[in-house]
């Protein structure tokens, strides 16, 4: 009920922001205008002079070894290029494109399902109580035995494939979404209370949103967990990408399309992803940014 | 005049998560405040008035008597009543205009004129420049006024204030103290005010609620004898010097180590 040590705490905190963020943030060091002159900044001390350095060791690895092993081991940087460009022009794009539509499908189902269930879970203890032994356990069971078993129910088409990567990307998204959920502070769950929430705009006003930056990386961790499932669905049965992987391993041997392949599939995954960390950047509670009192 | 509210022999306890047994924080409440009245609910931290207020609203439910207001028994938390919060209690995700638009979503008033409501409370507030800013981005005081603006916004009978200038500094403290002031002098709605400031209560009130022990009852009520519109040298009145030595007595009377 008094002003606590810690509101005291706060307040101080606060006059860094309005000093300016890079004080509160940083205020293990010296400001950067106080950084040592010209003595020990080396390479290390850049993220991306260090990535420069460490991806360009790998690439130069990669193609000195290519060279020396030969295109039957290894294909060289210029081959895997040419091999993106073939995997276009020659129209393998198509069976990648009926690939992702198959993650698409299941991914969207798998959110459909896991955020109500997360929120749900997160919302009432009872309900919690039920699913948890369920949702943990198959969250660490081997999603891949469950392959032979998707097989029998559903043949090896369109919605085994789906199925799969449902079963694969479904668990982060309840298991983050019930966590977030879960933590929602209790002031706001009482201010919403006092101003006569009805409990269905509960999750929609209040519950939601306040877990939206759980929920955002419950769908990126899941995100990756559906590439996962659409890669082994299809390489388990041949068919699609999965098929197309596994042929370009096989004789005559074309790894210059496999390399190329993956490395659009891994492409594709990051760009998915990064776009996800954006939008789970841009939902966090904004703070004081500019001195405004 | 309406918005009467009469507390009837309230009780409440807490059940203690470490011990057996439970806390008994009110005991026999008994308390009427006429519509209009600014009401001061004073007393030492822990003494209860926050859950007073809370029973009042219908956020808690008494574990016996009852609360009515205009004769109508509360059940439950309404929109004719305004809550402003401590901690301002504000959702940082939403704009201080979404903010104090969130009470009259939930009355489902269509989107102009819900813009157009908060937009007139806000500048009741003196905010009109911070509409688009996050409550992140504003410091303790103007947060407070959101909240305050957030309350106003769904045009309660009732404020219910919990220590709601306790968590600002002394000069914000004061200014808005007098703008509460001059907002409630022209809307006279009825306001329960919690404090455990003895002088903010006598500077806002026109009644002053004594509270303590544990279980917590009401041991005094001042009438405080001063006008309204009140001046700011009430502030420095001899008057309000006595009251408040009067009110201190009587709270030490009671004191323990433990409150």
């Amino acid at each position: 009920m008094q002003p606590s040590k810690a509101e005291e705490l706060r307040a101080e905190a606060d006059d860094l922001h309005i000093e300016g963020e890079r004080t509160a943030v940083t205020s293990v060091g010296p400001p950067a205008t106080l950084a040592p002159i010209g003595s020990s900044r080396s390479i290390l001390d850049h993220k991306w002079g260090l990535r420069l350095l460490v991806y360009g060791g790998i690439l130069l690895a990669w193609q000195v070894t290519a060279m020396v092993k030969g295109e039957f081991f290894l294909p060289t940087i210029p081959a895997t290029l040419a091999g993106i460009v073939h995997i276009f022009s020659e129209g393998y794009y198509v069976e990648l494109l009926a690939t992702l539509q198959q993650l698409a499908t299941g991914f969207l189902i798998a959110l459909a399902v896991a955020i109500p269930i997360g929120a749900v879970m997160g919302r009432f203890r009872f309900v919690e109580d039920l699913l948890s032994p369920w949702v943990n356990t198959l969250f660490v069971t081997s999603k891949e035995s469950l392959l032979p078993l998707l097989i029998i129910a559903f043949g090896v088409a369109f919605w085994y494939r789906t199925w799969v990567v449902i079963i694969f990307a479904v668990f982060f998204p309840i298991i983050n979404t019930a966590a977030g959920v879960r933590y929602v502070d209790r002031e706001l769950k009482e201010t919403a209370r006092a101003f006569a929430t009805s409990p269905g705009r509960m999750f929609t006003r209040v519950y939601l949103p306040a877990a939206a930056p759980f929920v955002v990386a419950g769908i990126r961790l899941g995100f990756g967990m559906a590439m996962k499932g659409m890669v082994i669905a299809e390489l388990w049965v041949l068919q699609g990408t999965g098929e197309l992987l596994s042929r370009f391993a096989r004789a005559p041997r074309r790894l210059d399309l496999y390399y190329a392949l993956v490395i659009i599939i891994v492409a594709f995954a990051v760009m998915v992803t990064e776009i996800l960390k954006a939008v789970e950047r841009r939902l966090r509670p904004v703070s004081s940014t500019k001195g405004t009192s | 005049m309406p918005g009467t509210v009469e507390v009837v022999n309230v009780a409440k306890s807490f059940r203690r998560s470490s011990e057996d047994g439970s806390l008994s924080v009110l005991n026999g409440i008994d308390l009427r405040i006429e519509g209009g009245t600014f009401c001061c609910l004073v007393g030492p931290s822990g003494c209860g008035k926050s859950t007073l207020l809370r029973i009042v609203d219908g956020l808690i439910k008494p574990d016996a008597g009852e609360v009515r207001i205009d004769g109508e028994l509360v059940t439950g938390p309404s929109l004719d009543r305004g809550f402003v919060f401590q901690q301002f209690n504000l959702l940082p995700w939403r704009t201080v205009l979404a903010n104090v638009e969130f009470g009259l979503e939930n009355l489902g008033v269509p989107k102009g004129e819900r813009h157009e409501r908060a937009r007139k409370v806000i500048k009741l507030v003196d905010l009109e420049d911070f509409e688009s800013f996050y409550p992140g981005q504003l410091s303790g005081g103007m947060q407070q006024r959101v909240g305050l603006a957030r309350a106003l916004a769904v045009e309660p009978s009732h404020l219910l204030m919990d220590e709601p200038f306790g968590s600002v500094d002394d000069q914000t403290r004061m200014l808005l103290q007098e703008e509460l002031l001059t907002i409630w002098e022209q809307s006279q709605k009825t306001v329960v005010f919690v404090t455990h400031d003895i002088e903010e209560a006598l500077f806002l009130g026109d009644q002053v609620v004594v509270m303590r022990g544990r279980p917590s009852r009401i041991t005094r009520i001042i009438d405080v004898p001063f006008g309204r519109p009140r001046a700011d040298e009430v502030r420095g009145s001899p008057e309000l010097a006595a009251l408040k030595l009067e009110i201190w007595e009587e709270l030490r009377a009671g004191a323990t180590v433990e409150g």
